[in-house]
């Protein structure tokens, strides 16, 4: 199977030799353009959106990135690849026999994230198709179940709030006698999941041999990355920036929450990375109405450069305040 | 190139993130009910909730371990001593690959 080359680095717009900080903001920056609840265009803006996450996956942890500026060099040049031995865990052989690969569609990841990163596998009870009847001699042909089949699946933060439907695509290739058939199997996320949790959607793995019953899929959650929001199981965290009088004079700001836009009073006074909690504002736990926080953290932000204006206050400011932080 | 197309209907084995009880576990893994309880002694599989009388309660990551554990034992024909320590290593794998993806999303 050949899949596209995807240069991740021009994904988000940034220099091979880019630092994580900066492939960081450029993704935080895109993520913010192309979210699917501000764009305009929906249906465009979940893809870019996909590919941009797709790529800051990759790009923001030093081994993935590693591997990919090893291993993705050479497809580059080789136009459209097929995978080298070792590139990934995708597919694999079986003990027993019959090499097995698969192909998803839907999942999330595009195909060329799966062939470099991917780990499906195959586990099940049996050895192979080798091994059926193996039994010897006068035995009948064993009843057994088909094997399990294992892929990530990427979970956004809104299917997260209310469970969703998701339309899988899987081709089987490469199984003796059975070439390339694709199946559309439909699978709910339910709400309330957590990153890493396993889904089992019954009967979507392998078929049984002789009469046996189908194994399972299982699918494992990655949730996406959102630009505001980091996700910590139900908790939400989100850091909020203030300037400086703001955090001494208190403030009312507007802060984003999957729960819609809520109005938060930052209290007079407020030091730096103090953590603001508002309880229930996070995600659902499980499918019932328990919901987790949301913690707020504060980030008194220092301006970079100021006009010559606000440097007349803040100067005015200096030679009058009697605040001094280190004689308190 | 053939199309099949599936819709789930939820069946009583079809859990999608929900419970089964020890009998249901058993038939779904392939694992008899008191080696099952065995493992949960054992710290290798965990309860995911019990009811009033104290019934154990599986989720889908118990009958992934469940089926990972006898492929392991039937197989490949892995001791159970060591099965601990692959299914303790993977736990421990997962854990920090978890927590790396969640430290590095801190730092700002």
């Amino acid at each position: 199977m050949s899949v596209k080359f995807r240069d991740y680095y021009e994904v988000l717009g940034v220099d091979r030799s880019a630092s994580q900080d900066e492939i960081k903001k450029a993704f935080r920056k895109l993520a913010r353009k192309y979210h699917p609840d501000v764009a305009e265009d929906k249906e465009a803006a979940e893809a870019t959106f996909k590919e941009i996450n797709e790529a800051y996956e990759v790009l923001s942890a030093p081994e993935k990135r590693e591997k990919y500026d090893r291993l993705g060099h050479d497809w580059e040049h080789m136009g459209d690849f097929t995978p080298p031995p070792g590139a990934g865990g995708f597919g694999g052989a079986s003990p027993g026999g019959g090499a097995y690969e698969y192909h998803f569609d839907g999942t999330g990841f595009s195909d060329f994230f799966e062939q470099l990163f991917g780990r499906r596998s195959t586990r099940g009870g049996f050895g192979g198709f080798n091994d059926v009847g193996a039994g010897g001699g006068g035995m009948p042909p064993m009843e057994m179940r088909g094997r399990d089949i294992e892929a990530e699946i990427m979970v956004t933060l809104e299917e997260i709030m209310h469970g969703s439907t998701r339309v899988l695509t899987l081709q089987r290739g490469g199984v003796p006698g059975q070439s390339g058939r694709a199946d559309t199997v439909r699978v709910q996320i339910p709400r309330g999941v957590c990153e890493g949790q396993l889904i089992r959607c019954a009967g979507l793995g392998e078929p049984g041999y002789n009469g046996g019953e189908h194994g399972d899929l299982f699918l494992r959650v990655f949730i996406q990355r959102h630009p505001d929001f980091r996700i910590e199981q139900h908790d939400l965290h989100y850091d909020l920036l203030v300037a400086p009088w703001e955090a001494v004079l208190g403030a009312k700001v507007q802060i984003p929450t999957p729960h819609g836009t809520l109005g938060l009073k930052v209290p007079a006074g407020t030091a730096n990375h103090t953590e603001l909690r508002l309880r229930g504002k996070g995600l659902p736990q499980g499918a019932g109405e328990k919901m987790g926080d949301l913690y707020v953290k504060i980030h008194v932000e220092v301006p970079e450069s100021i006009l010559d204006k606000d440097k007349a206050l803040w100067e005015q400011l200096a030679n009058q305040s009697t605040f001094d932080p280190r004689n308190p | 190139m053939t199309k099949i197309t599936y819709t789930i209907v939820p069946t009583r084995t079809g859990s999608a993130g929900g419970f089964v009880d020890l009998d249901m576990a058993s038939e779904l893994s392939g694992v008899h009910p008191e080696m099952i309880l065995e493992f949960t002694r054992a710290r290798m599989v965990s309860v995911s909730r019990q009811d009033e009388s104290g019934n154990p309660y599986f989720d889908d990551e118990a009958i992934y371990r469940l089926r990972h554990i006898e492929h392991l034992r039937n197989q490949e024909g892995v001791q159970m001593r060591t099965i601990r320590l692959i299914l303790d290593l993977m736990d421990r794998a997962e854990a920090a690959e978890r927590e790396l993806r969640w430290l590095r999303e801190r730092m700002r």
